[in-house]
C-alpha cells in the first residue's frame, strides 16, 4: 500500500484525484499548498507527492526545492501537474527539480493512474536536484514573459490604429461641420425659399426664406406635408414632382402658383434637387423656390405700358382731361365726353374755360401758381343740367405736370362722380335727422345701454320722467332706476338679449325724488358700432294700470248689480205672487164661499166668474213663483212645472232625476228651477219638437241639470258670437253667479244638450246653516 | 155629537165666509180662529177641538209646519187642509203630515164639509180633482227612478268617453272628431264629473265594467 500525498489550492481537484487514487488501491493524504505539503512530506513520509505548479504561498517549483533540500525527503518521487505551462517548458523545468512527470491539466484519471503506477514501479533514485534548476525556472517565466509582452505590444499597436482612426474621423467631421455651417449661412441667408422633405413630402427643413415667402415659421410646417403649399386647387402637385423626380426627370425652374398661410398667392420658381444617401439612393428632396410674384407684375407691365396707360385712360369710369398750360384741350377720355354729351375728338382745339365758363379757373390759376394740386372733394362740384342725369356731384382734382426745365407740359383735370354717394349722404342725413325727431319727441322713455344695464343714452322724455338730466343718467345702472328688479330677473334678461331675443316686462322705475310709477320695458339688442347693445323703450302706465283697475272695479259692480238684480227680480215675483195669492186670492175664496152661502143675492151668478177669477188669479201667481219652490223643494215645483209646461206647449217632458228630494240653497233651488224653465222655453220656441228630456242629478258636491231635445239645434259659437243668445242669457247669468259651469252641445240637425253643473260643496253648509 | 173646530186662516174674510158657511151645519161648532201660525198653535193646544180647519199658507209658521207640530203635540186634533192649490205635492205633504183633508179653496163647500165630518171620524177625504189615483201617479211620479248617470252622457261625451277608453290620446280624438283639443278636455272633465269618475284609471275601470270596450263587445 502506497501513501500519496496530493497538494492543491483547489479541495475540489484534491477530492477528485484522492477519490480516483483510492479506487487504484492508494492511501492519500491532501495539502493545499506547497508550505503544508512540505509539513506532511516530512512528518508523513508519504511514497508519492502530486502537486499543483501555481498556488498561493508556496508554488510547486518551490516546494520541491525544499523537499529536495531536506535529505530526509530529497528522495519522495514527485509528479506535477500544470494547467499553465506548455510541454517543452513544463519539462525542462520538471527535470531542472529531478521531477521526471508532468502533467497538464486537465488530463484524464487514468493517465494520472498510469504516470502514479510508472512513478512507483520505477526504483527509487535519488534525484539531485540540477544545478540549472534556478537558471531553468527563470528561463520559464522570462520566456513568458517575453510572449506576455509581444501580446501586449500587438494591443497596443491594434489600439494606436484605431486611436487614429478615430482622429480621422473627427478631423473629418470637423470638416464636414464647418462646410455644414457654411452650407447653413448660405441657406439661411439665401433670399431663396430652401425646402428640404421626405419623398413622401414631409417638410425636414426650412429656411428664414421660406418663412418669408410663404408666412409660416419653420416650427409651423416641419413635419407637415408640402401639400400645405399647394392653393387649393393645386394638391397633389408635390406628389407628382416628386414621382418625377423619383423617375429622374430633369426638374429645372419650373414656375407655379404657390398659397401663403395668409391665404394669398404667391407666383415662385422653383428647382428641384434629389438629396441621395451613401449608395446613391433618393431618400429626399430639396426645393429651391424663388418669389417672382413682383417680377411677374414688372413683367406684364413692361410689356406695353403705353397700350395699358392708353387702356386705362380710355376706361376710366373716372373722367380724365389733359390740357395745356393755357386750359387749352389734348385729350379726354371717354368718360368725359360722354359727361359733356359731345364725342370725345369734339375737344382738341377748344379752350376749358371758353367751351365751359367757370371760376374754378381762378382756383386752378392759384394752385399752379402755388406748385399745389389742386382737388376738391369736401364740397363736390355741382353739374347741374345734363340731359341724361339731371343734376349730378363731381369730386374733382387738378394736378400741373412739369417738364425738367420746370415749364409746365400738361394739366391733369379729373372729374369722379359722386352723386350716388351724395344722394345716400342726403338721405342718410335727412333719416338720421327724422330718427332723431323721432326719438327726441318720442313720448316713450328710450334708453341705450349695454347687456349689462350700464346707461349710454336716454332721450329727453327718459330724463323728464325719472327727474335725473342727461349727464346723470349716462353712466347710471338700469338697476339703480328700477328698485324692483331683482339679480336672476337682470340675469334672465341679460341671456335673452345675448340670444337675440326682444324681452318684454312690466316693472316699476324710480325718480330721483324716490317716488315710483309702474312701467312697461320693451328692450332690444342689437349691434352698434360693433358692440352689442340694448335698445328700451319705457312706457308710464300709471294711468293703463288706473284704466285696469277701475275696469275690474267697475267688471265687479256689474256683476254684483246683476246679482242684485236677479235677486230683487226674485223677491219681487214672490212678492207678487204672495200678493195675488194672499190679498186677491183670499178674498176671491171669501166672495166665493160668501156666493155659495147665499149671503149675497145673486151668488149662483157670479159662483162660476169668482171660480174662474180665482184660477186665474192662481195661475198668475204660479207663474211668478211656484208657490211649493219654498215649503216643498225643487222636486214638486220641477214636476208641477212640467205639467204646466206640456198642457200649454203639447211638448211631453221625459223627467229623470236622482238624489234631488233633498233641499238646496233657496237661491240655487230657484237657479235650477229657473235654468229649467228657460231651457225649456226655447225648446218650445226653437226646436220644433213634441218631447223634451229632463235629468237632474245631484250627489254630495255636484247638482247637474241637463236639458235635451232632438230638434233643429244651432251652432252655440255663432249664437254666442252674434250675441243672439236669447233665452241663454238667464241661464248663463245665473250659472256664472252660482260658479256653475255651463255647456251647450248643439249643431244644425243634431238637437241640443244643455248641461249646468253647480258645486255643492258651499252650498250644503247654507243648508245646514238654515236648518 | 157635535164636531168642534177651529179655523185657522190669516185672512179675515175666508173666516167668516167658513165660519157661515160650517155654523150652517147643526153638528159643527167653530169653537175658535187663529190668524197665523203660531196663535193656531196656541189656540189648538188650549181648546183640543175635533176637528182644525187650516190654511196651507200662512205668516209666521206656514200651514204645513204648524201641522207637522200639532200632530204630534195633539194627536186628537185632526186636519183638514185648505188649499189654494190643485197640487198632489201638497196633498202628499199634508197627508205625510197627518193631515186627513186636503180641500181646495175653489171647490163647492160640501166637500169642505165632508172633509170635517171624515176627518173627525178618522178617515180621509180629499176634494176633486185631488183623488188617492191622482196621488199615487204623482207619487210614481216623483219617486226617485234610480236614474242612470250613463244616459246624461251627450253623443259627444260618449264618443270622448269610448275613445279615451280605447286608449286615444287627447290631440288623436280632437282629430278624429274635428274638435279642438281644448273640447276634448272639456268634454273629458264634463263626462268624469257626471259619471262620478276621478281619474283616467277609474275611467278605464268604469269602461270596463260598462262593456265598452272593442273586445268586450
Amino acid at each position: 500500500m502506497t501513501t500519496i500525498l496530493i497538494i492543491d489550492d483547489e479541495a475540489d481537484v484534491r477530492a477528485m484525484w484522492a477519490i480516483a487514487l483510492r479506487a487504484a488501491g492508494h492511501r492519500t493524504m491532501e495539502a493545499s499548498d506547497g508550505a503544508e505539503g512540505l509539513h506532511y512530506a516530512r512528518t508523513k513520509h508519504p511514497d508519492l507527492v502530486i502537486s499543483d505548479l501555481l498556488m498561493p504561498t508556496m508554488g510547486g517549483v518551490e516546494f520541491v526545492r525544499q523537499l529536495r533540500a531536506d535529505p530526509s525527503t530529497a528522495n519522495i518521487p514527485v509528479i506535477l501537474m500544470t494547467g499553465i505551462f506548455q510541454e517543452e517548458e513544463g519539462r525542462r523545468l520538471a527535470e531542472a527539480c529531478g521531477v521526471h512527470h508532468l502533467l497538464s491539466k486537465p488530463c484524464r484519471v487514468d493517465k494520472i493512474i498510469d504516470v502514479v503506477d510508472t512513478v512507483l514501479s520505477t526504483p527509487a533514485c535519488r534525484t539531485a536536484l540540477a544545478e540549472n534548476l534556478d537558471h531553468e525556472h527563470l528561463k520559464l517565466l522570462n520566456n513568458t514573459l517575453v510572449a506576455k509582452i509581444r501580446e501586449l505590444e500587438m494591443v497596443n499597436q491594434r489600439i494606436e490604429q484605431q486611436v487614429a482612426e478615430l482622429e480621422r474621423t473627427a478631423q473629418a467631421l470637423r470638416d464636414n461641420d464647418r462646410v455644414l455651417r457654411h452650407f447653413t449661412a448660405i441657406v439661411a441667408c439665401s433670399d431663396d425659399a430652401i425646402i428640404s422633405k421626405k419623398l413622401d413630402g414631409t417638410i425636414l427643413s426650412w429656411n428664414p426664406a421660406a418663412e418669408r415667402i410663404y408666412g409660416y415659421s419653420a416650427a409651423e410646417v416641419i413635419g407637415h406635408s408640402i401639400n400645405l403649399l399647394a392653393p387649393l386647387d393645386g394638391v397633389g402637385e408635390f406628389q407628382n414632382v416628386l414621382k418625377r423626380l423619383g423617375n429622374g426627370e430633369p426638374l429645372n425652374h419650373f414656375e407655379t402658383v404657390h398659397s401663403r398661410k395668409d391665404g394669398r398667392l404667391v407666383h415662385v420658381s422653383f428647382t428641384i434637387s434629389p438629396i441621395q444617401n451613401a449608395v446613391g439612393q433618393l431618400i429626399a428632396a430639396c426645393t429651391i423656390a424663388r418669389d417672382i410674384t413682383e417680377d411677374k407684375q414688372a413683367e406684364w407691365m413692361m410689356r406695353d405700358q403705353a397700350r395699358v396707360l392708353d387702356l386705362i385712360f380710355e376706361h376710366s369710369l373716372d373722367c380724365i382731361v389733359l390740357l395745356d398750360k393755357d386750359y387749352n384741350f389734348i385729350r379726354v377720355n371717354q368718360a368725359y365726353a360722354k359727361a359733356c354729351g359731345r364725342a370725345a375728338s369734339e375737344f382738341p382745339g377748344h379752350n376749358h374755360f371758353e367751351l365751359y365758363p367757370s371760376p374754378l379757373k381762378e382756383e386752378f390759376d392759384e394752385a399752379i401758381r402755388h406748385r399745389v394740386a389742386f382737388s376738391r372733394t369736401a364740397r363736390p362740384f355741382t353739374f347741374p343740367d345734363h340731359p341724361e342725369w339731371g343734376v349730378t356731384y363731381w369730386d374733382l382734382s387738378m394736378v400741373s405736370i412739369r417738364n425738367e426745365n420746370d415749364d409746365i407740359e400738361l394739366l391733369l383735370f379729373t372729374l369722379r362722380d359722386v352723386t350716388e354717394r351724395q344722394r345716400t349722404e342726403d338721405k342718410l342725413r335727412a333719416s338720421e335727422s327724422r330718427f332723431r325727431v323721432l326719438v327726441e319727441q318720442a313720448t316713450d322713455a328710450i334708453f341705450l345701454h349695454g347687456p349689462e344695464g350700464l346707461i349710454l343714452d336716454a332721450n329727453p322724455r327718459a330724463c323728464e320722467s325719472l327727474g335725473y338730466t342727461r349727464d346723470e343718467l349716462i353712466g347710471m345702472s338700469i338697476a339703480a332706476i328700477d328698485p324692483v328688479v331683482n339679480r336672476d330677473t337682470l340675469q334672465r334678461i341679460g341671456d335673452q338679449l345675448n340670444a337675440g331675443q326682444q324681452v318684454a316686462l312690466d316693472t316699476t322705475h324710480q325718480r330721483k325724488d324716490g317716488s315710483t310709477f309702474p312701467v312697461e320695458v320693451r328692450i332690444n339688442p342689437f349691434h352698434y358700432d360693433g358692440r352689442r347693445v340694448a335698445l328700451s323703450v319705457v312706457r308710464d302706465i300709471t294711468e293703463r294700470k288706473r284704466t285696469d283697475q277701475a275696469l275690474v272695479e267697475s267688471r265687479n259692480r256689474l256683476e254684483s248689480l246683476s246679482r242684485q238684480l236677479i235677486t230683487t227680480q226674485e223677491t219681487e215675483r214672490k212678492d207678487l205672487a204672495r200678493e195675488l195669492h194672499d190679498e186677491i186670492g183670499q178674498s176671491l175664496t171669501a166672495m166665493r164661499i160668501l156666493c155659495e152661502t147665499g149671503a149675497c143675492p145673486r151668488g149662483p151668478q157670479v159662483l162660476d166668474l169668482v171660480t174662474e177669477l180665482m184660477e186665474r188669479v192662481r195661475n198668475l201667481s204660479f207663474d211668478l213663483r211656484p208657490p211649493m219652490l219654498d215649503p216643498l223643494g225643487l222636486l214638486p215645483a220641477m214636476l208641477w212645472n212640467f205639467e204646466r209646461y206640456s198642457k200649454a206647449t203639447g211638448i211631453h217632458v221625459v223627467f229623470q232625476h236622482s238624489g234631488v228630494e233633498k233641499r238646496f240653497s233657496s237661491e240655487l233651488e230657484i237657479a235650477v228651477y229657473r235654468i229649467v224653465q228657460e231651457a225649456l222655453t226655447n225648446v218650445a220656441r226653437h226646436a220644433g219638437v213634441t218631447e223634451a228630456t229632463v235629468q237632474l242629478w245631484a250627489d254630495a258636491d255636484t247638482l247637474g241639470i241637463q236639458a235635451t231635445d232632438q230638434g233643429k239645434g244651432f251652432v252655440p259659437d255663432a249664437v254666442m258670437a252674434e250675441g243672439r243668445t236669447g233665452g241663454l242669457t238667464g241661464i248663463l247669468e245665473r250659472v256664472e253667479l252660482l260658479g256653475g259651469e255651463i255647456e251647450i252641445e248643439s249643431s244644425p240637425g243634431q238637437g241640443t244638450f244643455i248641461t249646468v253643473q253647480f258645486p255643492l260643496a258651499m252650498d250644503s253648509e247654507n243648508e245646514e246653516g238654515k236648518q | 155629537m157635535t164636531i168642534s173646530i177651529v179655523l185657522a186662516d190669516d185672512h179675515v174674510m175666508v173666516r167668516q165666509g167658513l165660519r157661515v158657511l160650517i155654523e150652517a151645519e147643526k153638528d159643527l161648532s167653530v169653537v175658535g180662529e187663529a190668524e197665523d201660525g203660531l196663535e193656531t198653535l196656541k189656540l189648538v193646544e188650549r181648546l183640543k177641538p175635533n176637528v182644525l180647519v187650516l190654511d196651507v199658507m200662512m205668516p209666521g209658521l206656514n200651514g204645513l209646519e204648524a201641522l207637522a207640530i200639532i200632530r204630534q203635540r195633539i194627536p186628537d186634533t185632526q186636519v183638514v187642509i185648505l188649499s189654494m192649490y190643485p197640487n198632489e205635492a201638497f196633498v202628499v205633504e199634508a197627508l205625510k203630515q197627518g193631515a186627513l183633508g186636503y180641500v181646495l179653496k175653489c171647490c163647492k163647500s160640501i166637500h169642505l164639509l165632508k172633509a170635517i165630518r171624515e176627518a173627525a171620524s178618522g178617515r180621509r177625504h180629499l176634494s176633486p180633482p185631488m183623488s188617492e189615483h191622482s196621488i199615487e201617479v204623482y207619487l210614481e211620479k216623483a219617486k226617485s227612478a234610480t236614474m242612470d248617470p250613463h244616459d246624461t252622457l251627450t253623443p259627444r261625451e260618449r264618443e270622448v268617453l269610448q275613445l279615451t277608453a280605447e286608449g286615444h290620446s287627447q290631440p288623436e280624438i280632437a282629430k278624429r272628431l274635428h274638435i279642438s283639443p281644448r273640447t276634448v278636455e272639456m268634454h273629458r272633465k264634463n263626462l268624469m264629473r257626471k259619471l262620478g269618475l276621478r281619474n283616467q284609471a277609474d275611467l278605464i275601470r268604469y269602461a270596463i265594467d260598462r262593456r265598452l270596450l272593442p273586445d268586450q263587445k
